[in-house]
C-alpha cells in the first residue's frame, strides 16, 4: 500500500514537472499566456538600402537587399532577370546571377537560365528589420578557423616556455615534448614548396 | 434661343455620358476587365498602400485633356466592338491575346512619353533624396536626359505580365 502511495506521488511529481518545463518554453516564445490573445507585433519593414551582406557560409545564396514587393516570376517572366540576368547587367549593373544558374545538373552549359534555377525566391529572400526571437551562436567558417589558429599559436607558445597547456578551464596534455621543434608548424609554413 | 436650351442639353448631355464611361465602376461593369485586369490591379500599390491614394482604370488608360481624350474615346469604339463579338470574353481568349493587347498600351504610353504616369508622378516634383539607391540613379540620369520614359522600365507594375519572350527590357 505504502509502496503503491509513493508510485503515484513520484508519478504526479514528474507530471507536474514536465508541464512546468513544456510551459516555461512555450512562455518564452509566445510573450504571453497561452490563454490570453495577442496582440499582433508590428510588422517589420523590407531593409532596401542595396548593401550587399556577407555570406555566413561559401555556398549561401546571397540575400536580396531590396524590395521584391510584387515581382512577377512565372512562366510568362522573371521580374529579378530583367535586371540580373547576363542580358541586363549591362544596363541595370545589378549583379550578374552566378554562372551556375546557366547550368543543367550535368554541368553542361546553356543559353539561358536553367530551369531549375529559375524560381529566385527558392534560395533568395530579402531581409526584415525583425530581430530574432532566439539569439544565434552560429559562427561562420572563417571565424572558427581563425578560433583554431589563436588556440593553436597559444598553445605552442606555452610549449616554448615549458609549461603544461591549458585549454579553457579543463588541463590537457602538452602537445609536443619541450625541446622537440613544432615539425607540424614547419610542415605547414612551407608544404606549398612540396610541388614546386 | 431654343437653339441654345438644346445646345446646354445635348452638350450637358454628351458630357455627362462621356464622364459615366470614364468611371472605374463603369469598366468593371464589364466581365472582362472585372475578372482579369481588375482583379490584378488589387494587389498593386497603385490600389492599396499606405497614403490610401489610388488610381482608376481611367487614372492611366485615359488622357485627362480634352482632345486627347476624345480622341482615346474614339479609339475605345473599336473595344465596344470587340464586347459586342466577344473578342476576349473568356478567360483563354483573353491570354492568347494579352500580348497584343499589353503591346498596344505600351506603344500608346511610350507615345505619349508616359503620360498618364506623369499626370500624378511629376518629374519637376521628384525628391531624390526620398528615392532608393537604385531609384535615384535610373531617375537622375536616363528618365531626366529623356532617353527614357515611365513604361521602358515599370511594365507590369498595375497588371501581370503577359509571356515576355522577344519584349525588350526581359
Amino acid at each position: 500500500m505504502m509502496k503503491k502511495i509513493i508510485f503515484y506521488l513520484a508519478f504526479c511529481l514528474m507530471g507536474t514537472s514536465f508541464v512546468a518545463v513544456a510551459g516555461d518554453t512555450t512562455a518564452t516564445l509566445r510573450g504571453n499566456a497561452i490563454t490570453d490573445d495577442a496582440y499582433p507585433e508590428r510588422m517589420p519593414t523590407i531593409e532596401n538600402d542595396d548593401v550587399k551582406r556577407a555570406r555566413n557560409y561559401p555556398m549561401q545564396p546571397p540575400t536580396i537587399p531590396h524590395k521584391i514587393d510584387n515581382y512577377q516570376v512565372n512562366i510568362n517572366v522573371n521580374k529579378c532577370l530583367s535586371c540580373h540576368s547576363r542580358r541586363q547587367t549591362e544596363e541595370s549593373q545589378a549583379p550578374m546571377v552566378s554562372v551556375t544558374h546557366y547550368m543543367d545538373r550535368d554541368g553542361n552549359f546553356l543559353a539561358d537560365v536553367s530551369p531549375r534555377r529559375y524560381f529566385c525566391n527558392q534560395c533568395h529572400v530579402p531581409q526584415t528589420t525583425a530581430k530574432p526571437l532566439i539569439k544565434n551562436t552560429f559562427e561562420d567558417v572563417s571565424a572558427s578557423l581563425r578560433k583554431d589558429k589563436e588556440k593553436h599559436r597559444r598553445e605552442t607558445a606555452s610549449v616554448r616556455k615549458n609549461k603544461t597547456i591549458l585549454v579553457g578551464d579543463e588541463p590537457t596534455q602538452p602537445l609536443l615534448q619541450p625541446g622537440f621543434p613544432d615539425h607540424g608548424r614547419i610542415h605547414r609554413r612551407y608544404h606549398f614548396l612540396g610541388w614546386i | 434661343m431654343g437653339g441654345f436650351i438644346a445646345g446646354i442639353i445635348f452638350w450637358g448631355g454628351f458630357n455627362t455620358v462621356l464622364e459615366a464611361t470614364n468611371t472605374e465602376t463603369f469598366c468593371i461593369s464589364c466581365h472582362e476587365m472585372n475578372n482579369n485586369v481588375y482583379q490584378e490591379l488589387k494587389t498593386t500599390i497603385h490600389y492599396s498602400n499606405r497614403s490610401g491614394v489610388r488610381a482608376t482604370c481611367p487614372d492611366c488608360h485615359v488622357p485627362h485633356k480634352w482632345t486627347d481624350k476624345i480622341a482615346r474615346k474614339m479609339q475605345a469604339s473599336k473595344e465596344v466592338w470587340g464586347k459586342i463579338f466577344g473578342t476576349i470574353n473568356t478567360r483563354e481568349k483573353f491570354l492568347n491575346k494579352r500580348l497584343h493587347l499589353a503591346q498596344n498600351e505600351w506603344q500608346r504610353l511610350k507615345a505619349n512619353n508616359s503620360l498618364e504616369c506623369r499626370n500624378c508622378h511629376d518629374l519637376e516634383f521628384m525628391d531624390y533624396t526620398r528615392q532608393s539607391k537604385r531609384a535615384q540613379a535610373a531617375h537622375s540620369t536616363r528618365l531626366e536626359s529623356g532617353e527614357k520614359t515611365c513604361i521602358d522600365c515599370h511594365k507590369g507594375i498595375a497588371h501581370e505580365l503577359p509571356d515576355t519572350a522577344g519584349v525588350e527590357g526581359f
